[in-house]
């Protein structure tokens, strides 16, 4: 799940579509989460609200990158290899902002459900992070991206599991269930990401199989990829319902 | 008993003076809040300056009365603390 010029197809439209889903739901809980901490001025609260404030801004750079780019790259009349170079640029340019505000989004979480209050422990995360997402836009591959965001997001799903366990409340649940999803949906991209990323994978795939296994293994990689997507339209879902439950139920 | 934030007090207040018909005296407002005097004083000021509650004059008594935008206030919280609650955090 990289912000790519080459190879848009229905896939990349279904993507921007969820994106601008998802981004619709992170700015809601975003702004509830902005309330609770209006209303009680606990930290905590506003930091979830910058996190969901982050996904937000990340899902929309994605959702507007994907059209945006490819009306350019495959529609425009006497496109210069120049242009395209640019093109290149500007793609890997919304790659860093993507991947800085996910990952920075991620941590803030994983941060929030550690409990450490210290604030050089959360500068020491963002340097990391912002290392990270520099090192991403010059090199596009998803693999590094997206294991950090496993490695983040796992942390985070063991916590509110946990918090599940304790109250044992469907809204618990689905919070729970949407973050699962989520990271589930990002170990999907990293597998789908592998083969370009690694030349030897490839050389050794072809010679231990034939050429045409790479064939079966782009068929295999799209079916991953749609399953991400899949896994993660329904991680803004299981969101959406806990936004939908306080705003009409009221059953626990 | 896990302790109660800022917001579930509020909404406690709030809610004991929705179910009180919107109108309560100081004492029932400190036995029912489960507050000290100190920092029951402390929230009725901020409610006062917030506009969600009001102090009236009952016969030379006074009591305290929960405004429309307080009534709003308790729905919207719910709301919150039904959200914050599910993150856990």
């Amino acid at each position: 799940m990289i912000i790519r010029l080459i190879g848009i197809n229905w896939l990349s439209i279904l993507d921007a579509l969820i994106k601008f889903f998802g981004a619709f739901i992170a700015l809601l809980i975003g702004i509830y989460a902005y309330k609770a901490f209006k209303a009680t001025e606990k930290r905590e609260y506003k930091l979830l609200a910058l996190g969901f404030f982050l996904i937000t801004f990340e899902l929309l750079v994605y959702a507007i990158a994907i059209p945006a780019l490819y009306i350019f790259y495959n529609f425009k009349p006497e496109i210069t290899d120049l242009t395209r170079v640019l093109l290149l640029r500007i793609s890997h340019l919304f790659n860093f902002f993507f991947i800085l505000a996910t990952l920075f989004a991620y941590t803030l979480f994983a941060y929030l459900y550690s409990k450490i209050e210290s604030k050089s422990v959360l500068i020491l995360l963002g340097t990391l992070v912002f290392a990270l997402a520099s090192y991403s836009f010059s090199f596009v591959s998803g693999v590094g991206f997206n294991l950090t965001s496993i490695l983040l997001l796992g942390f985070v799903c063991y916590r509110t599991i946990k918090n599940y366990r304790e109250k044992r409340s469907k809204n618990s649940l689905y919070v729970a269930a949407a973050f699962s999803l989520i990271l589930l949906s990002h170990a999907f991209f990293a597998i789908t990401d592998l083969p370009s990323t690694s030349n030897y994978l490839t050389s050794f795939l072809k010679i231990a199989f034939g050429q045409n296994i790479m064939q079966y293994i782009s068929s295999f990689i799209q079916q991953l990829y749609l399953l991400g997507h899949i896994s993660q339209l329904f991680g803004y879902l299981s969101l959406f319902l806990v936004i939908l439950r306080a705003q009409y139920g009221k059953k626990k | 008993m896990e302790r109660r934030n800022r917001l579930q007090i509020i909404l406690d207040i709030l809610e004991l003076m929705q179910r009180k018909g919107g109108n309560i005296k100081p004492t029932h407002l400190l036995y029912g809040g489960n507050l000290s005097y100190d920092r029951l004083k402390k929230y009725i000021k901020e409610l006062e300056e917030k506009g969600l509650i009001m102090q009236v004059n009952d016969k030379g008594k006074t009591r305290y009365r929960i405004t429309d935008k307080g009534l709003n206030f308790i729905n919207e919280a719910r709301k919150i603390k039904e959200i914050t609650d599910a993150f856990g955090l």
